[in-house]
């Protein structure tokens, strides 16, 4: 039984969830919030197993709530919160850094044909972030560790053309942070695949916008990869690579459960890219890609996985390198830095 | 599966509850930053309102209101664009949010729009270009890249140079006072109709208070009753013991019998006066408990009256921008606690006074000017105590007043009232006119105000409540409105009084004072009956007549019972048959199939379960006035209600006895005579209605006493009934012949049927 805590401030909005949520017997709703400090008492006091929480809340916002949230009593958080403006991207995506793990989207009308699956979805995300354990954040500055001494590999010359990164489950930040980190002349093209609720990859495309160096964008059917530019995968669409460098959007049936998934991007990337590709796998529930991380690794390109200790969910990196598909294992800092020290003339320039 | 249906409807609910709290809050920090704030907090105030208008989209989202949910958006987006500065903050922004906050409550309101969300740039009233300029590129809010525009579009808002020079004026101001909840309190929130349910129930339990006192005061009456016959009962006990010595066989066991009957009686006595002093207990106990319940009740139906002139701020500001006008409204007192109910009463007479003034009294700017006041006129509200019971509301404006002369002018044209009645009125009084129905001094009736029916309607509302509302003006200066009303409702003190015979109930807040007075102290001056209470002279009227009572057998007593009432600063005194008392009584009211009853406000439930109706006063006040009252007719002496008179001739005694009894019970005035000739003898000497007379009589029988009446000329029309055992038809037809007017066959003989017949002929 998940003990579930529902922080909304429309009372409207705050029934019709409860009422969804409580149709399923899997899920107790315990208490109900309507501001973020009702919110951060309610988490104090009745330390409930998952809290959905609305951004937008009088007074204490979603966003601090959930920093006071994580930083005492840390608690699986799910951001539940209706369409937003693309400019307001930034509020949704800094609680992700705030810890909430990820953002769903508030189910359709009651009444309307789509309800019901609408609440299914949510009500079966709910019960997979749950499962995730959460450890106390402290956030001192939200910058990037910085990197231990170990120097990274060097794998054997080849230029990398096409990066692909995979992430799920607690993504967004640390793309936000490796995009930000790269440099202005990135010598290749950057395809990302982000598990993300319906309609909100435009909200994070806008958000990485605002701090990548690289110019990021959805990803169009036919487009041409140019290096130095970011593409995320948009709604319900598998993104994949031809062998002539072009962008290739499918519908497909789900990999994984997932649409896009990882896997198909990887496994087109191998396929048209081999030991031209690089290929992170970051953290995030369940398996996908990992077995297509192998794929890359097998045609000669450089796989990276994230490390157990900083991933948020361990599940697709932690499977890669249980099928050995992964050549590096490495903390994000690394990451980053392998990335930048990335050239256009090949290989990684030898770190200093 | 949940129930969507039943769902849909809950939420449905709950959002019309949560949309309207928002558009209030919304009114309010609109209003707020109008007033130009300090830079931090208009981004505060600026945050909030974005923060609403999200809530309520989300809101409207969930319970598939997508068009409410679509103008939600567009305001949104124009307030993110102010948040961010990309639009500045002027007059015709705030018209254009206003305008938007009026168009989501109309909206919600309806259910549906009440035109397509494409079209609401466009209901703004007089072209506001800036907005009508931003919100078309919005059309697809899915728009990914914006910013490119940003750039350009606040150069193209012409509404942001003249602000600061016109936003000083074009405010409506608006005191504020802290709505009185106490800080440190926690609060719920509870839906409005349980409490009213709570409310109306723990009222009910008035009546168990008033049915256990009526009990009490029953069982008291019998064990009094009872114990009045103490004296004969030890007599009779005294009676029985002696008795029971001498007597024997059957006496002894009479003695004996009303011995026992006696002790017993004496056993109920004990028993009846026990059980009156547990009921006087029990009464005790329940007032006790119900009081203080009571008493906490009403505190949670209380309000402070902010709540209810607050939204008037706006009103006034959006009717002063539609007509033209400026004024500013100010409410002092705002923290009084008031009971919800009436505050809800007084809601709507109110906005039609406020509406009113915006609308006749305050000038347009030019002619303020011109007459020396300022241009933006002011408009006020003070509300505070009278007395531990009641509370006044002052309206004043600062407007042109109201000109007596064009009351005076539109009452004549009502024919209402006499011309020379008017040309006497003062000015003070007639101003009063204005509440009439159907008087309107407006020249042209407008949306607003014109069609002479609003301020009737406020004087009814006023007056329902147990209130009452009236004006005073100084032309060229202002108009005030001074409304008085109670401040609960419901349970009130009433004197019972008794009116033709019927019971009724006035409020105890109009009685000043009852009393009873010998019929001569009644004078008649100027065609009206008065009296002398406390030195005043003041005019004595009858209860009786003002409800159209019929009263019972007139002019029989000798002294005048009245009350006197006041209403307003009037008092007139009103007779009535007797005063019963003080009651504390629940004033419901007539429900909605009366919804305007004259004379009558309400009705209460005696604690005798008698329902009993509660008059209202200000109608009796002016029924009084209106009615030519005849004069309190003085005691007719000794002449009591002619009765018919019936002679009875008939020669049997029990028969004659029978007769006299039947008739007598009919209400008749009966007089017998043994035979014929004695009854011949009595209607020579005095005549009567009707003669009821038996056939077979000695010395004359019935057929001859008929001839005889129908031989006198003084008794020739004189109805006669023949009463008898004859039945033939030869008797019959012998009497009709010496022109009996009616045949009745004892066998066949009912009483009814003789009163019936006698009623035919008399």
């Amino acid at each position: 039984m998940i003990r579930l805590l529902v922080v909304e401030d429309s009372k409207t909005v705050q029934r019709a969830l409860v009422a969804a949520f409580e149709a399923d017997p899997g899920i107790e709703v315990i208490a109900t919030a309507e501001t973020g400090e009702e919110a951060v008492e309610a988490a104090r006091t009745l330390r409930p197993d998952l809290i959905t929480m609305d951004i937008n809340l009088p007074g204490m916002d979603g966003f601090d709530a959930t920093r006071a949230i994580m930083s005492s009593w840390p608690v699986p958080i799910v951001i539940v919160t209706g369409k937003m403006n693309p400019r307001d991207s930034a509020t949704l995506f800094r609680v992700m850094e705030a810890g909430a793990l990820m953002v769903l989207s508030k189910p359709d009308p009651v009444g309307t044909p789509g309800y019901q699956a609408s609440v299914d979805n949510l009500v079966r995300h709910l019960k997979l972030m749950a499962e995730i354990k959460v450890v106390r954040r402290t956030f001192p500055s939200g910058k990037v560790p910085p990197r231990t001494d170990r120097p990274v590999p060097l794998p054997p010359v080849h230029p990398v053309k096409v990066v692909a990164i995979g992430a799920s489950t607690g993504g967004p930040p640390l793309l936000r942070q490796i995009l930000a980190a790269l440099p202005a002349h990135f010598p290749a093209a950057v395809v990302v695949v982000q598990h993300m609720a319906v309609g909100f990859t435009e909200n994070f495309v806008h958000w990485l916008n605002r701090s990548s160096t690289l110019p990021v964008a959805l990803g169009t059917d036919g487009a041409q990869l140019v290096p130095g530019q970011v593409y995320v995968a948009p709604d319900n669409c598998h993104m994949e690579v031809t062998p002539s460098g072009r962008l290739l959007l499918s519908d497909a049936p789900p990999e994984y459960g997932v649409r896009p998934s990882v896997s198909a991007l990887f496994r087109s990337v191998a396929q048209s890219y081999g030991r031209h590709a690089m290929g992170v796998l970051l953290t995030g529930m369940g398996k996908d890609g990992a077995l297509e991380l192998k794929a890359i690794r097998g045609r000669g390109g450089i796989t990276v996985a994230q490390d157990r200790e900083s991933s948020m969910v361990f599940g697709m990196p932690g499977e890669a390198i249980e099928i050995d598909a992964a050549q590096h294992v490495l903390p994000p800092a690394a990451i980053i830095e392998l990335l930048q020290r990335m050239t256009g003339k090949g290989g990684i320039t030898p770190a200093s | 599966m949940l129930d969507s249906d039943a769902l849909l409807k809950e939420l449905l609910a709950t959002f019309e509850q949560e949309a309207r709290e928002h558009l209030g809050e919304l009114s309010s920090l609109l209003l707020a930053l109008e007033r130009d704030p300090e830079a931090a907090e208009r981004g505060h105030l600026l945050e909030s309102v974005f923060r609403r208008v999200h809530t309520l989209k989300g809101a409207a989202h969930a319970v598939n209101l997508p068009d409410v949910a679509f103008a939600c958006q567009r305001l949104e987006d124009m307030l993110a664009d102010l948040k961010r500065g990309d639009l500045a903050l002027g007059l015709e922004q705030f018209d254009s949010l206003h305008v938007s906050i009026n168009d989501l409550g109309q909206r919600l309101c309806f259910g549906s729009p009440a035109a397509e969300p494409a079209a609401f740039p466009a209901e703004a009233p007089p072209p506001i270009p800036a907005p009508l300029a931003r919100t078309a590129p919005r059309e697809t809010p899915e728009s990914v890249a914006p910013p490119a525009r940003q750039a350009t579009e606040p150069v193209a808002v012409p509404g942001a140079a003249p602000r600061p020079a016109r936003l000083p004026e074009g405010r409506a101001v608006q005191q504020r006072h802290a709505v009185a909840r106490p800080q440190g309190d926690e609060t719920v929130r509870v839906s409005a109709r349980l409490l009213e349910e709570l409310l109306l129930q723990s009222e009910e339990l008035v009546s168990a208070k008033l049915s256990a006192s009526a009990l009490h005061e029953e069982l008291a009456a019998a064990a009094g009753e009872l114990a009045l016959r103490q004296g004969e009962q030890g007599r009779a006990l005294e009676v029985a013991r002696r008795g029971a010595k001498d007597a024997t066989g059957r006496e002894a066991a009479l003695c004996a019998l009303l011995e026992r009957g006696c002790h017993t009686e004496r056993q109920v006595v004990g028993r009846l006066r026990l059980l009156e002093k547990s009921a006087e207990k029990h009464l005790r106990s329940l007032q006790s408990m119900l009081d203080p319940l009571l008493e906490e009740m009403k505190k949670l139906q209380l309000l402070p009256c902010a709540t209810l002139c607050d939204p008037f701020a706006k009103v006034v500001r959006d009717l002063s921008r539609e007509l033209g006008k400026e004024a500013e409204f100010t409410c002092l007192g705002g923290e009084l606690e008031i009971d919800r109910r009436i505050l809800a009463e007084l809601k709507e007479p109110l906005l039609h006074l406020v509406r009113n003034t915006v609308d006749h009294g305050i000038e347009p700017p030019s002619v303020r000017e011109a007459a020396g006041k300022p241009a933006r006129g002011s408009i006020r509200i003070e509300i505070r105590l009278q007395d531990a019971n009641r509370a006044e509301l002052l309206l004043e404006d600062d407007g042109g007043g109201i000109d007596v002369a064009r009351v005076k002018g539109a009452a004549l044209r009502l024919e209402g009232v006499s011309a020379e009645l008017l040309e006497r009125m003062p000015d003070h009084e007639a101003l009063q006119l204005i509440f009439e129905g159907g008087l309107s001094t407006k020249r042209s009736v407008g949306s607003v105000s014109g069609r002479g029916v609003g301020l009737a309607i406020v004087r009814d509302a006023l007056e329902r409540l147990g209130g009452h509302v009236s004006v005073s003006s100084t032309p060229g200066a202002g108009t005030a409105f001074r409304l008085v009303f109670p401040l609960s409702f419901a349970r009130i003190r009433g004197l019972l009084v008794q009116v033709g015979g019927r019971d009724c109930v006035i409020p105890a807040t109009n009685v000043e004072l009852s009393a009873r007075v010998a019929h001569d102290e009644v004078k008649r001056l100027e065609n009206r009956d008065t009296l002398l209470v406390n030195g005043e002279l003041v005019a004595l009227v009858s209860l009786g007549r003002i409800l159209e009572v019929k009263r019972g057998a007139a002019g029989m007593e000798r002294t005048v019972c009245y009350v006197l009432l006041h209403a307003g600063d009037k008092r007139i005194a009103f007779a009535v048959d007797q005063v019963l008392g003080v009651q504390e009584i629940l004033v419901k009211p007539l429900g909605r199939q009366l919804s305007r009853v004259r004379n009558v406000a309400g009705a209460t439930v005696l604690g005798n379960g008698r329902v009993v109706p509660v008059l209202n006063v200000a109608d009796l006040f002016r029924s009084a006035l209106t009615i030519e009252a005849p004069a309190v007719p003085p005691p007719s002496p000794a002449v009591p209600a002619r009765r018919v008179s019936v002679l009875v001739a008939e020669d049997s005694i029990t028969s004659r006895t029978l007769l006299k009894n039947i008739l007598e019970s009919a209400g008749y005035e009966v007089r017998t005579a043994v035979d014929g000739a004695d009854a011949l003898a009595q209607l020579k000497a005095e005549s009567c209605d009707v003669v009821v007379s038996d056939i077979e009589m000695p010395r004359m029988d019935g057929f001859q006493l008929t001839a005889a009446i129908r031989a006198d000329s003084r008794l020739a029309a004189l109805p006669v009934i023949l009463v008898t055992g004859l039945e033939s038809r030869a008797d019959r037809e012998r009497g009709i012949d010496v022109g009996a007017s009616a045949y009745l066959v004892k066998s066949g003989f009912d009483q009814a049927n003789l009163i019936e017949v006698i009623q035919k002929l008399s």
